[in-house]
């Protein structure tokens, strides 16, 4: 998936976000099964339309996890038309919550850094 | 650009790619699905269906870079993929080295075993080289210089195409292959005019040996002395070529099935 924020003009990204799209696609389809299109109006509308990516890229990363076992796939009516419906298996809900956990660490830590955290109390010790 | 045009033009590229067939038309699948979904939501949304199947089209993504993420994530499922500079630069001499190797202890393993078992002597202390032994010698060094090298080489393509990878890694592998291959000088003493003394006594050495030199011209900086070494006679030229050659066979082999794919791709479509 190839995010990016909706203010800037690149269309990669950035370092810090390696990883977060799996996240995001785990978490959201733990939630319910989803089909490619609804799952990315599902991650434009959880992320406040923050999330803006060329739409298409969301299959690779899907296949990527399917490939390695952490969603299944089976094509099923909805709606009248047959789709590919995605959700999580045991092993991709195992996979998200260590991805989950990480992210918090990340973000914990450089929320730490940013608001001058630990680092500086050490140096005016 | 035509949506359905996008969408084979989408194919294709995958399958020029090397990605497999029926990755292609899945992945094509899915994106007409969506490019669906997204011309109803536009339409119902107010806009007239050229303009809506335009601008679905732009919302999915140009299809150069749809083809890069599919083809990028789909190498990324084999090592050979994630790493091509390992498997391709160094894998060759790993691979190779490990064959010769294990060519070797299994060689020794058999013909020790077998000599102890029916008592024979090693018949190459008499001096004189028979033609059975050159024939063993040229072959067990026929088999190290030229088997392996394109053994190595098949596998290391057959990795390649399992992951989509390109065919400059494959000529990657074929020059290290070759350039390695190729520095061994070996065979018996005849091939080495000037070269055959027995360093401690100073004499000839025996006609039954064979050498595996490492070439001089590391010593050397002249390019002169390298071109000299690897253009020395028949056999080291082709110590050199064969994997060159190799490489450009299933180059082309894979080009050509990649070719037919694609046309029936398209007959299909």
């Amino acid at each position: 998936m190839s995010t990016s924020f909706a203010t800037s003009k690149r269309r990669t990204n950035p370092d810090f976000l390696n990883g977060v799209p799996e996240l995001v696609v785990l978490e959201l389809l733990s939630q319910r099964p989803m089909y490619g299109y609804e799952l990315v109006q599902a991650i434009k509308e959880a992320s406040g339309e923050t999330l803006e990516f060329g739409e298409g890229c969301i299959y690779p990363l899907l296949h990527k996890l399917a490939e390695r076992g952490d969603l299944s796939s089976r094509r099923i009516d909805v709606g009248g038309r047959s789709r590919v419906v995605y959700r999580v298996t045991t092993k991709g809900h195992k996979q998200k919550a260590q991805s989950q956990a990480q992210w918090s660490q990340v973000v914990s830590s450089v929320g730490r850094i940013l608001q001058g955290g630990k680092y500086e109390h050490a140096k005016t010790a | 650009m035509n949506t359905q045009k996008l969408l084979e033009g989408f194919q294709t590229d995958l399958v020029r790619r090397g990605l497999p067939v029926d990755y292609a038309q899945k992945t094509a699948a899915e994106l007409a699905d969506h490019h669906r979904d997204l011309t109803e939501e536009l339409l119902t949304s107010g806009l007239d269906e050229p303009a809506a199947a335009t601008q679905a089209a732009q919302r999915l993504g140009d299809q150069k870079t749809l083809v890069k993420k599919s083809v990028r994530e789909f190498q990324r499922r084999h090592w050979c993929g994630r790493w091509p500079l390992l498997t391709f630069l160094f894998g060759p001499l790993v691979l190779l080295i490990t064959a010769w190797v294990s060519t070797y202890l299994i060689l020794a393993v058999v013909v020790v075993s077998a000599m102890k078992l029916t008592g024979i002597e090693d018949p190459s202390n008499d001096g004189i080289v028979s033609t059975s032994e050159y024939l063993i010698m040229y072959g067990f060094i026929g088999w190290c210089v030229f088997v392996m090298p394109a053994a190595v080489l098949l596998f290391l393509s057959r990795r390649a195409s399992r992951a989509g990878v390109g065919w400059q890694w494959i000529t990657l592998a074929a020059l290290v292959l070759a350039v390695h291959v190729g520095t061994f000088k070996c065979g018996f003493v005849d091939r080495f005019p000037g070269n055959p003394i027995n360093l401690e006594t100073g004499e000839p050495l025996g006609a039954d040996m064979v050498m595996m030199s490492i070439p001089y011209f590391f010593m050397s900086n002249s390019l002169h002395d390298v071109w000299a070494w690897y253009a020395s006679d028949p056999w080291q030229c082709c110590q050199l070529l064969l994997p060159v050659l190799v490489a450009g066979l299933i180059v082309w082999r894979s080009k050509n099935f990649a070719w037919r794919r694609e046309q029936s791709l398209r007959a299909m479509c």
